[in-house]
């Protein structure tokens, strides 16, 4: 299956990713090795500075028998954090500053406001939309209000510029290799 | 390893009657007998905040409220909230200031959502929220003790006329010393008809007729379930219970207590943690005496048929041992229990009510045949694993009943027979007595004799899968 | 002249009140307990949620000895050797989870001394009072015991199985949860009682019991179910599921009911001071508007010419120092602070001696005095 991936500037992503279908980096994203990201329903868009970590999942498919329908875009916005292991499957759309704690699992047609936070472990099915500024935790998913904006710690995003080039082959923009 | 130490394939019942896994199981060096936590009265060792590890001794712990003083719990889903800092510049003149806030990290709590002030220093003296009601509370409990006071002086008042005229023992009873005294020193005396009692007065509760009602927008408004409090998180605070997560106090941490563990008959200590370490100063595991059993071949078990059934026997103790099996006896099985006793030695020096027995309740689906005569089990010798040559005396081993012996281990041959009507994908319930050798070694105040040994009985259930 | 600290109770006492749900816990002279924990223990790993359930004494004792254990050395981090107890209990528990209780304090964990007290009027003594109505609505069933100068006037008491344990039962009839396991849908129905439910007016009611809908219509919900789902609580049932406390069964009786029956039956000289002392002690009383909407319903059944010849124009309701969920536990803990303590409560000694447990905490007393 071959593969579009356009890089935006300043946007770091390790060569060891799967990616299949048509996707986008924003400018100054960074992308881990070992994540996976389907767009077989469309194509994906992330926008600026997100860090996706290693091992996470986004995956846009259509369900299991409506393969024949109109691509949709999933656009995923900006400032956001995909921490180790996460998994996006389906969602609708995906706003800023949100955290996608490890191991989260966001589910199906679920679209995901700003500032957001999905709790480590949380398993998120159902279909009503997460609102601006909810925090997800807890085992049984429990949705309260965030008081304030999710953020990273300031020097991470530097940190993982210097570091990252250093131990991992990236993708460069110009040659757009054939999908794996 | 979790999975097979928790696996109740084969449990021992201790003396109190409960079933229990050998590693739950203590053994009182004194009674000579298996105990378990629930058959041993506990003790507080030490007190410790869980996330800090700081000892703290019982009345300072008492004087906390069994809370730590340092660390900090997230209302919200109590986990341990973390101390952030920023600096911040409040005048451009002067140095930058460091300012702290809390910080739950796995909920993104702050200590902004119910308006804290970020502190100047990391300890930080955070609020400590107040009972609002506390006046009240303690002007009703200085009532009720004057009332009750003033009813023991009333009684003794009436007491007193049955008494003669010799006033002289009412000197002690009464405190008429310190009457005397208070007169030498010119305070005014109590009053002995109890009026003196000046029963701090209070005001008693005014019924309301106007009762609050429901204001009204609570239709109208639109419930906002995340600002809600979860009942979990109300009780957390008995006496704040904020129905607005905006509401929501850090809470301080929770103390938790090291146990030390006594046996109730002897009062010896059967566990004794080491204080300010994780580890023990007295630890009296069955684990370490007891000869473990292992399941090691059964073959299919058919209703109504024998099959052989192998189990593996490990000495765990330093001195060798022996064992000897028996049937188990449904109908003595409730009859004795408590201890056997070494000679020369009174262990209830001070007979004491103990709780009663758990009456065992067993039913047992098959018959066993168990190894006949006395089996000796080698000591546990570490340098053994090392040992190639694997030189075993197995000369007066029966092997009908010895399948195999390497070290400290000994494989034995049973067989079972589980009833005609066993069902299928049931597990099969067998039981039977095995008794060991226990060579006392302790030394014996009393009676400086030579090491005793005593044959301990224990009672092993076995849970037989039957799934062919 | 003031309190001296020798006559404070030298040691630690221990207040517990054991509620059906929810269980009350701390140290005499507090101004609140130290916690509030479901009433639910382990035995052997399996799980017992309720520990008025357990029929078996053997169970019994075993789920009573490990709760008090975890209450024990969980939370009050102390020993129980050598402790005083006093165990707020309601007047109508059985016998048999009294007598075992016991057992297990004295026999298993060794406290010096045991006080049972009325919950009915050990709630009095937070509010300073001594004559009032109490009417004690918890989670199984809600229980009324009038008071009259500290005495429970027993011969009026009521009982009725209209609780929170009702108003979940709505709940979970009139809301679709999902499959899930009992114990879940429990604490579901639970949280959406505390979190989402309140206690309509009595107009109100009316209106919706006949199926129009009322101006301004009440919000609906939506509500999470563990990330899987969501489903929407109509605002009809957000405020009529406690309605089922309020409706009469085939006796005609409800809470209402109730209270105005105990106050028919009452002397004629205390009903008056009765119905202008109304005390409302339990969790489910916290429901918003509960004591308003009584109060309307009070009013309402008062035209009925069944009591048209109370003579009573107005009720009047208590409220407490505390919230209504440990008010009893309170009584408790101030009951604990004073010296009468001492001498209701029944000593170890005594205990093994006589082996058994008063039922009136008083009798010893007598015994002592005689």
């Amino acid at each position: 299956m071959s593969s579009k991936v356009k890089i935006g500037q300043g946007a770091m992503v390790c060569k060891e990713i799967k990616v299949k279908g048509q996707v986008s980096f924003g400018a100054s994203t960074i992308i881990h090795p070992g994540v996976t990201l389907i767009a077989e329903a469309g194509p994906i868009e992330i926008g600026e500075n997100n860090i996706i970590e290693e091992y996470v999942n986004i995956i846009h498919k259509f369900l299991p028998g409506h393969e024949q329908s109109e691509p949709v875009t999933l656009k995923i916005g900006s400032n956001n954090v995909f921490e180790v292991y996460s998994t996006i499957e389906g969602v609708s759309s995906i706003g800023d500053n949100n955290i996608f704690e490890s191991k989260s699992f966001v589910g199906r047609n679920l679209s995901i406001g700003n500032d957001c936070i999905i709790g480590a472990g949380c398993h998120l099915t159902s279909t009503s939309p997460i609102e601006d500024g909810t925090c997800v935790y807890g085992k049984n998913c429990t949705r309260q209000k965030a008081f304030c904006k999710p953020s990273v710690p300031g020097g991470h995003r530097e940190f993982l510029t210097k570091l990252l080039p250093s131990y991992h082959l990236l993708r460069k923009n110009k040659n757009p290799i054939e999908g794996n | 390893m979790a999975s097979y130490m928790f696996q109740k394939t084969i449990t021992s019942i201790c003396t109190c009657g409960l079933q229990k896994l050998l590693p739950d199981l203590f053994f009182c060096r004194h009674c000579i007998t298996l105990r378990c936590d629930f058959c041993v009265s506990h003790e507080i060792d030490t007190t410790y905040c869980p996330h800090c590890f700081e000892n703290l001794s019982s009345t300072e712990a008492k004087h906390k409220k069994n809370r730590c003083a340092s660390c900090l719990e997230c209302p919200r889903c109590f986990n341990t909230l973390s101390t952030r800092s920023y600096s911040r510049t409040p005048e451009p003149k002067k140095p930058p200031q460091k300012m702290y806030y809390l910080l739950c990290l796995f909920c993104n709590w702050r200590s902004h959502e119910p308006n804290i002030p970020d502190q100047p220093t990391s300890s930080g003296n955070w609020p400590v929220n107040k009972n609002p009601d506390d006046g009240r509370i303690l002007d009703l409990i200085n009532y009720y003790k004057s009332v009750t006071l003033k009813e023991v002086f009333d009684k003794q008042k009436r007491n007193t006329k049955h008494y003669g005229r010799n006033y002289m023992h009412f000197l002690e009873k009464f405190g008429l010393n310190a009457m005397m005294a208070r007169k030498k020193v010119g305070f005014p005396n109590f009053h002995t008809d109890g009026t003196g009692f000046s029963t701090s007065e209070i005001n008693p509760a005014e019924a309301i007729e106007n009762v609050p009602e429901l204001s009204a927008n609570t239709f109208e408004d639109i419930l906002d379930l995340k600002q809600i409090s979860t009942l979990e998180q109300r009780f957390a605070t008995p006496e704040l219970q904020a129905e607005n997560t905006d509401d929501l106090f850090p809470i301080r941490k929770h103390l938790r207590v090291k146990h030390s563990l006594r046996c109730r008959v002897c009062e010896h200590n059967v566990v004794k943690p080491e204080y300010n370490a994780v580890k023990f100063k007295i630890k009296h595991l069955a684990y370490y005496y007891v000869p473990e059993i292992k399941i090691i071949k059964c073959e299919p078990l058919l209703a109504g048929k024998w099959s052989s059934l192998v189990l593996k026997l490990c000495n765990p103790s330093q001195a060798s041992t022996a064992v000897r099996f028996e049937k188990l006896d449904l109908n003595a099985i409730n009859i004795i229990r408590e201890p056997r006793q070494l000679e020369g030695e009174d262990l209830i020096s001070t007979p004491k009510q103990l709780p009663e027995p758990i009456p065992i309740v067993l039913e047992l689906q098959g018959d066993i045949i168990v190894p006949e005569g006395e089996i000796k089990i080698a000591a546990r010798d570490d340098t053994a694993e090392y040992d190639d040559t694997n030189e075993v005396n197995t000369d007066n081993d029966d092997p009908k009943y010895v399948y195999w012996r390497k070290g400290n281990k000994v494989a034995l041959k049973f067989e079972v027979k589980p009833n005609e009507n066993i069902k299928k994908n049931e597990n099969v319930q067998l039981g039977f007595v095995m008794h060991f050798m226990y060579s006392d070694t302790m030394l014996h105040v009393i009676n400086p004799k030579q090491p005793q040994t005593v044959l301990v009985p224990i009672k092993i259930v076995l849970n037989l899968p039957n799934s062919f | 002249m003031k309190i001296e600290s020798d006559f404070l109770p030298e040691k630690q006492c221990i207040v517990i009140d054991i509620g059906t749900k929810y269980t009350k816990f701390g140290f005499a002279t507090e101004h609140s307990p130290r916690c509030i924990i479901p009433t639910c223990c382990e035995i052997d790993g399996t799980s017992i949620p309720d520990i008025y359930k357990c029929k078996d004494e053997q169970t019994l004792m075993l789920a009573l000895t490990n709760f008090i254990h975890m209450l024990f050395y969980k939370y009050a981090l102390v020993a129980p050797k050598d402790k005083k107890v006093i165990i707020v209990e309601s007047l109508l528990s059985p016998t048999i989870f009294k007598e075992i209780l016991a057992k297990v304090l004295f026999i298993t964990y060794e406290v010096t001394s045991l006080c049972f007290v009325p919950s009915h009027c050990a709630s009095l003594f937070t509010l300073g009072i001594s004559t009032g109505l109490v009417l004690d609505v918890g989670y199984k069933e809600v229980i009324l015991i009038p008071v009259c100068e500290g005495v429970p006037i027993l011969r009026l008491w009521q009982a009725m199985p209209l609780a929170g344990q009702a108003v979940e039962n709505q709940i979970k009839t009139r809301i679709d949860i999902g499959q899930l396991s009992d114990e879940s849908i429990d604490s579901i129905a639970e949280d959406i009682k505390a979190r989402c439910c309140f206690v309509t007016t009595l107009k109100r009611s009316k209106i919706l019991a006949t199926g129009q809908s009322v101006e301004p219509k009440t919000s609906d919900v939506e509500y999470h179910i563990n990330g899987e789902r969501s489903i929407t609580i109509s605002g009809d049932i957000r405020e009529t599921v406690h309605d089922v406390l309020f409706e009469e069964n085939i006796d005609e009786m409800s809470i209402t009911t109730m209270i105005l029956e105990t106050i028919i039956n009452s002397n004629v000289d205390i009903r008056l001071k009765l119905a202008e002392n109304i005390v409302l002690i339990g969790g489910t009383v916290m429901a918003k508007g509960f004591m308003s909407r009584l109060k309307e319903e009070l009013v309402e059944k008062l035209k009925c010419s069944k009591y048209n010849n109370l003579k009573i124009t107005k009720f009047k309701f208590h409220v407490a120092p505390a919230y209504e969920n440990y008010i009893a536990w309170l009584g408790g803990s101030i009951f604990g602070s004073t010296n009468n303590l001492n001498i209701v409560s029944q000593t170890r000694e005594n205990y093994i001696n006589e082996n058994y447990v008063p039922d009136w905490p008083t009798t010893f007393t007598r015994q002592k005095t005689e």
